[in-house]
């Protein structure tokens, strides 16, 4: 079941002097399924954060439509199963940790008894239970981005919408924050992960859509994204046997004692290069696809997408 | 709206204003404690001592409802950062993505600024009129219209800076909206005393026009004063027309609200 439904959405803010206008979004289409992690990547000003606000109706779409467990983004209710952490937040300072929790939870109408029922264990699984009587404006910029993860879970969501949960966290806090989002994802829950640390959501996403542009440049699961299908790995004896494969088959990147990588031509020409080893009495162990990692993958696009205009 | 009532109740302690009210309300109350001790010289004439109790009773109510008058001022210049900063780039965000309509968030943040610093200035003003009451006024419930009054100017002047919070997003152009509406007000009221020296007809009706839209707070507040001391009123009109610009001024609030993106 799609929880997020997002078509052919577009943003132009208007320029100051009227005429024309920025493009931060140009007919972006895409869904999450209930469970999934998604990462959202793109370079700065690819239109990421106002994807968040259109789904969150912060911002007014100039076309196409968006909608949240079935509900379209400007209705209200669509916004009651949908924890935010903004980027760049100011949370009323004045507030304490536990302050903004009863907050945030009278704002979305949570029950009292509930909310001190769930208080303890989002503090814990935020991994500030000793902070909470604190006034936020003595906090760290990872206490706050830890705080703030715990109020956008106090409605109990469906949705997540983290917009650079672990920007100020130490790295121990970054593994923590890993953690209890994988746990989450676990209870069922579907998250949006804006993030510019690549392996932060590489480590977490179950798919991941880059944003460029204001226009989605590539989508997929993980595995997509990270694995190059024209390189393939072969995993062989090849010892000191020489092999040669004709260009028309494709060529060989890298070759060692023990495997060699090669850039194929075509799927189809795969076995014949697998013949050709053969023939050699060079014993296959393996065959499968280089694998690059997210941050590869995602310069790749960044830079075709640059380069193709 | 709880929640919201609670978050006005902490930044109104937070922003250190709620000692400004107390302050202000000390020093009124030692006013009128130190001047229960009146000397009186009847020039050898014989005097009417009812009259005397009603001057000294209208000048107490004149004081007051200046005091009130004061309270009010303190705290439109204290709450007009208040949307302004709920709208402020990083605190929109945790405001707006909450499953709140637009309409039913300004409408909330404005009447908890409203009750809370209302429910500040009656409690204020309660003090001071105890004081008085205990000194000299003696208790009427009649005062009643006198802190209605004000907190229909309140009301008022809030919406004013409410309607400039959002258009603006500043804290400074609210403070200024309120301050131009209340110099256009002096201004209008002064030159229509002139208009029939005025020899342009147009500006005659600008003025008249200008005059019936204009928020009329120190009339209501004189007419708050004259119902508390049961005096006639000839016209309410100052009182509806004033309610008709502030909710006018809040429809337009709520609709320029909801159109904006953040």
């Amino acid at each position: 079941m799609n929880v997020i439904e997002v078509t052919e959405l577009s943003k132009v803010y208007a320029s100051g002097l009227g005429r024309g206008g920025i493009v931060a979004l140009d007919g972006v289409s895409f869904s999450v399924e209930q469970g999934q992690i998604v990462g959202l990547l793109g370079p700065n000003g690819a239109g990421k954060t106002t994807l968040f606000k259109i789904l969150l109706n912060i911002t007014k779409p100039t076309g196409g439509r968006a909608r949240l467990s079935g509900l379209p983004a400007s209705d209200p209710l669509s916004r009651q199963r949908v924890g935010y952490l903004p980027e760049n937040h100011r949370f009323p300072d004045h507030q304490t940790g536990i302050g903004l929790m009863e907050l945030t939870a009278r704002l979305y109408g949570v029950e009292s008894s509930l909310f001190e029922d769930q208080l303890e264990p989002l503090l814990e699984l935020v991994g500030m239970e000793k902070w909470g009587e604190t006034k936020l404006r003595k906090y760290s910029k990872g206490m706050l981005q830890r705080i703030g993860l715990a109020q956008a879970l106090v409605s109990d969501p469906e949705i997540l919408l983290l917009d650079e949960p672990t920007d100020g966290v130490d790295p121990v806090g970054k593994i923590e924050i890993r953690e209890a989002l994988l746990k989450i994802r676990n209870q069922g829950k579907s998250i949006i992960l804006n993030s510019h640390l690549l392996s932060e959501v590489e480590s977490v996403a179950d798919r991941v859509v880059i944003l460029s542009k204001g226009k989605i440049v590539k989508s997929g699961s993980m595995a997509e994204l990270t694995s190059q299908k024209s390189h393939i790995i072969i995993e062989a004896e090849i010892g000191h046997n020489i092999v040669e494969i004709p260009p028309r088959l494709g060529k060989v990147l890298s070759v060692s004692t023990k495997n060699m990588i090669v850039e194929v031509v075509d799927d189809s020409n795969l076995n014949p290069i697998l013949e050709l080893l053969f023939l050699k009495k060079i014993p296959i162990r393996s065959v499968k696809p280089m694998r690059i990692s997210l941050e590869q993958s995602f310069l790749n696009t960044i830079t075709e997408q640059e380069q193709t205009g | 709206m709880r929640g919201l009532i609670q978050h006005t109740i902490s930044e109104l302690f937070d922003r250190k204003l709620v000692y400004a009210f107390a302050l202000v309300t000390l020093v009124a109350v030692l006013l009128v404690l130190f001047s229960t001790t009146i000397d009186i010289s009847f020039g050898g004439e014989e005097q009417d001592l009812g009259d005397l109790s009603q001057a000294m009773g209208d000048t107490f109510l004149k004081g007051l409802s200046m005091f009130l008058s004061f309270l009010v001022f303190l705290a439109v210049m204290g709450t007009a950062g208040l949307i302004p900063t709920m709208l402020s780039p990083g605190q929109s965000d945790y405001f707006l993505s909450k499953p709140l309509s637009r309409t039913r968030l300004m409408l909330s943040k404005f009447c908890s600024i409203f009750s809370v610093y209302g429910a500040v200035i009656v409690v204020c003003g309660a003090v001071v009129w105890l004081a008085m009451s205990v000194s000299y006024l003696g208790f009427s419930g009649a005062i009643f219209y006198l802190f209605l009054s004000h907190l229909i100017s309140l009301f008022i002047w809030l919406s004013i800076t409410a309607l400039a919070g959002v258009m603006s997003n500043s804290s400074a152009m609210s403070i200024m909206a309120a301050f131009t509406v209340w110099v256009l007000k002096v201004v209008v009221s002064s030159a229509r005393a002139f208009e029939d020296v005025l020899g342009s007809k147009l500006l005659k009706f600008f003025l008249d026009a200008l005059y019936q839209i204009l928020p009329k707070t120190d009339q209501i507040e004189t007419i708050g004063e004259r119902l508390t001391s049961d005096l006639f009123i000839a016209s309410y009109s100052a009182v509806w027309t004033s309610l008709l610009f502030a909710v006018v001024l809040l429809f337009l609030t709520v609709v320029t609200f909801n159109r904006r993106s953040y």
